[in-house]
């Protein structure tokens, strides 16, 4: 097999010297050396990086450079390449020197000859070629080494006595000690469990040389440059024919960082809870939240229907009054003349009399609406005095006897003794009750029977049965005072009841009431902060209901 | 000797002063001189010496009020009693203040006319801006008795 050529890079300056070592070369090498010639350092150099070659022989001596630099110079420039030194003197602390740092020979000119020459070059190249085989697997294994996780120990146990282990390479890339540390100190493995793992590492250990089957046992250690790292330790006996452990070997695997996601992975886990914890705690919130807002939405809306409405009365307020004003003046004249044409004798009696009458009542009927307008929508408030409410209802009864006697209307009362006196202002509430006991007659135009009836009860309760002298001072705040009117007449069909309280709503003929009495009785309860309500059966009569407030720690004597 | 009382009426309303003067004049007690216009009362009043003044509340360019304050500075009217007449209060509000409001007896209007000459005949033998609790207005009933479901 025909070897291949062999490039040679000569860099000399002694060009005599550079023949003969191409005569060399040719006469005594079998195989084909072709030799390439530098004079100068540089031109060398700069023929390297283009011009492929497999080895240089460089002269210490040139022209631009000198020594052992010329040999550095072409190492940086072509790593790889075998140098073989060329020197006129024999210098053995300079050949050594030269070839400690990577020059493959070292050969003295003088003593030159070509076969040695040949043989030298081929060498060279093939060393060179071992080396950087050798660099190439020491680097690989290094990076495997460096990448790895796991390493293996062997423990041989006598008579049930471990012996120091032995541990693999690996051992370095994990715990940071090298398998001679730990061969140097046999307790070195031991410290190197953290603490508060080394019951377990050893219970491992006591239940292996028992002969059980351990399952793998996950620990920490104290690698050599003091941070704490997880190892899974998978020991694995062998036994002898009679079953007893002899040795066993340990895969040691670093599962620092699957520990880490574990820990990230539990903690985030937790964080996940906590904050599903706290998103059902703020839904809970946010609904509380909402619901407040919608409350306080609804209530902005009544208020504002309130303000509306108050504000709408207020208008209407005025209106109502200067209206008042200007009806009331023409009717003052129409009243003075009717009183004026009276007194005349034609009109004294006959059809001009009962002429009279009609127009004197109309006049009085419009005044009635006009003021009944007026109080309704006047928003003043009462000018309130302790008042018994009993006392009120008499007073107003007193002053409709004659409606009742005309109706043949029979009083029922029922009026309860002690009871609290009330903030009312007497003139208004005798009006309301007015109102309510001439609506009661209207309803019963063939006589009938008004029942009325008051009485204290707890608040939004029923009647209190027992004696009002059982119930303390205190406990006024929370009743109530109720005054119930109520009627035998043909009662207030169901749909009308809604709209009673509503102005100018009748059931009356045209020309019987003004439609404001119920609307100013309400106007005038609900401005002493009572409240009114209506209830009727079709046949059974209607019962009107006023409901106040006592005024505590007052009762009437 | 004339003994008919001198009655002053004060109000812008013509036709309501016209036809009260008539009815009040043909009873035969009063003699009655009416002025429409708030501004002249005082020197109608200087004029006429009145025994007893009907004086309306609202009248344009000067109220009621003022027209009696300026009255009761005057010496030749300082003593005349003054009954207030108006359609600006309600019988009730007049009677919640036993007929008097600011000291004042008040009427109110629409009022019947022998209801007015009895506030009328009370108020002649009252001393001026004394207190007159012998005379009340008509209750209110009359008027809320026209009252009816509503």
């Amino acid at each position: 097999m025909e070897n291949p050529t062999i490039r040679v890079l000569l860099v000399e300056a002694d060009a005599p010297f550079a023949r003969l070592v191409r005569q060399s070369l040719a006469a005594f090498t079998h195989s084909r050396i072709e030799l390439v010639v530098s004079e100068r350092l540089g031109e060398a150099l700069a023929r390297l990086s283009g011009d492929p070659v497999d080895a240089v022989l460089v002269d210490l001596n040139l022209p631009d450079s000198q020594g052992l630099d010329n040999f550095r110079r072409i190492q940086v420039q072509a790593p790889a390449l075998p140098v073989i030194i060329l020197a006129e003197f024999d210098n053995e602390t300079l050949a050594l020197q030269a070839v400690r740092r990577g020059a493959q020979d070292y050969l003295v000119k003088s003593r030159f000859e070509g076969r040695l020459l040949s043989r030298i070059i081929r060498y060279a190249i093939e060393r060179k070629r071992t080396e950087e085989a050798l660099r190439e697997s020491e680097q690989r294994y290094r990076r495997l080494l460096a990448s790895t996780t796991d390493y293996i120990y062997t423990v041989v146990v006598d008579h049930g006595i471990s012996l120091p282990a032995t541990h693999g390479p690996a051992c370095v890339t994990v715990t940071g000690y090298t398998a001679e540390e730990y061969a140097a100190d046999e307790h070195l493995w031991y410290r190197m469990v953290h603490p508060d793992d080394r019951q377990a590492v050893t219970d491992q250990v006591a239940r292996l040389l028992a002969g059980e089957t351990v399952r793998p046992l996950e620990h920490r250690i104290l690698h050599k440059d003091g941070c704490v790292r997880w190892v899974r330790n998978t020991p694995v006996p062998h036994k002898d024919g009679a079953g007893r452990v002899i040795s066993y070997d340990g895969l040691i695997a670093d599962i620092t960082e699957r520990k880490r996601a574990e820990t990230q992975l539990l903690q985030a886990n937790a964080e996940l809870v906590d904050a599903n914890r706290h998103l059902s705690q703020s839904e809970e919130a946010l609904r509380q939240a909402l619901a407040e807002l919608r409350a306080s939405h609804e209530q902005l809306k009544a208020t504002q229907l309130q303000l509306i409405r108050a504000e709408k009365l207020e208008s209407i307020g005025s209106l109502a009054a200067g209206v008042a004003h200007e009806v009331k003046n023409p009717l003052q004249t129409i009243l003075m003349g009717i009183a004026y044409l009276s007194r005349k004798p034609r009109t004294r009696r006959g059809n001009a009399a009962i002429v009279l009458n009609e127009m004197r009542e109309s006049i009085k009927r419009a005044d009635s609406i006009v003021r009944g307008l007026v109080e309704f929508s006047s928003s003043n408030h009462p000018d309130v005095q302790d008042e018994a409410l009993n006392e009120i209802i008499e007073q107003s009864l007193a002053l409709v006897k004659y409606e009742l006697t005309k109706q043949h209307v029979t009083v029922v009362r029922e009026l309860a003794a002690g009871l609290p006196l009330l903030k009312l202002e007497r003139n208004k509430i005798q009006q309301a009750f007015i109102n309510l006991f001439l609506n009661a007659i209207q309803a019963m135009p063939e006589g009938g029977r008004l029942r009325v009836r008051t009485y204290q009860e707890p608040r939004n309760g029923n009647p209190a049965h027992h004696g009002p002298a059982s119930l303390s001072a205190s406990a006024n705040a929370r009743i109530a005072i109720v005054a119930e009117v109520e009627d035998t007449g043909a009662g207030i069909p169901e749909d009308q009841l809604p709209r009673v309280f509503d102005p100018f709503f009748t059931t009356k003929a045209p020309g019987v009431g003004s439609g404001l009495g119920l609307p100013v009785t309400r106007k005038i309860v609900e401005l002493h902060g009572g409240s009114i309500e209506v209830a009727s059966l079709p046949g059974a009569g209607a019962r009107f209901s006023l409901t106040f407030d006592p005024e505590p720690e007052k009762t009437h004597e | 000797m004339n003994n008919k009382k001198r009655i002053l009426i004060v109000d812008d309303e013509e036709r309501f002063t016209r036809i009260l003067r008539l009815n009040l004049g043909c009873t035969g007690r009063y003699t009655v001189r009416t002025e429409n216009s708030a501004l002249n009362a005082c020197t109608t009043a200087c004029e006429f010496r009145p025994d007893l003044i009907l004086l309306d509340v609202m009248m344009p360019g000067l109220d009621g009020g003022e027209v009696a304050a300026q009255l009761r500075r005057l010496p030749s009217t300082k003593d005349t009693p003054v009954v207030f007449l108006t359609a600006a209060v309600t019988n009730d509000e007049i009677a919640s203040r036993q007929g008097r409001i600011g000291g004042a007896p008040y009427v109110a209007k629409p009022v019947e006319l022998d209801v007015l000459m009895d506030c009328i005949e009370q108020n002649l033998t009252r001393q001026p801006w004394a207190a007159t609790p012998s005379w009340r207005p008509p209750p209110a009933r009359s008027l809320t008795g026209l009252y009816a479901r509503g």
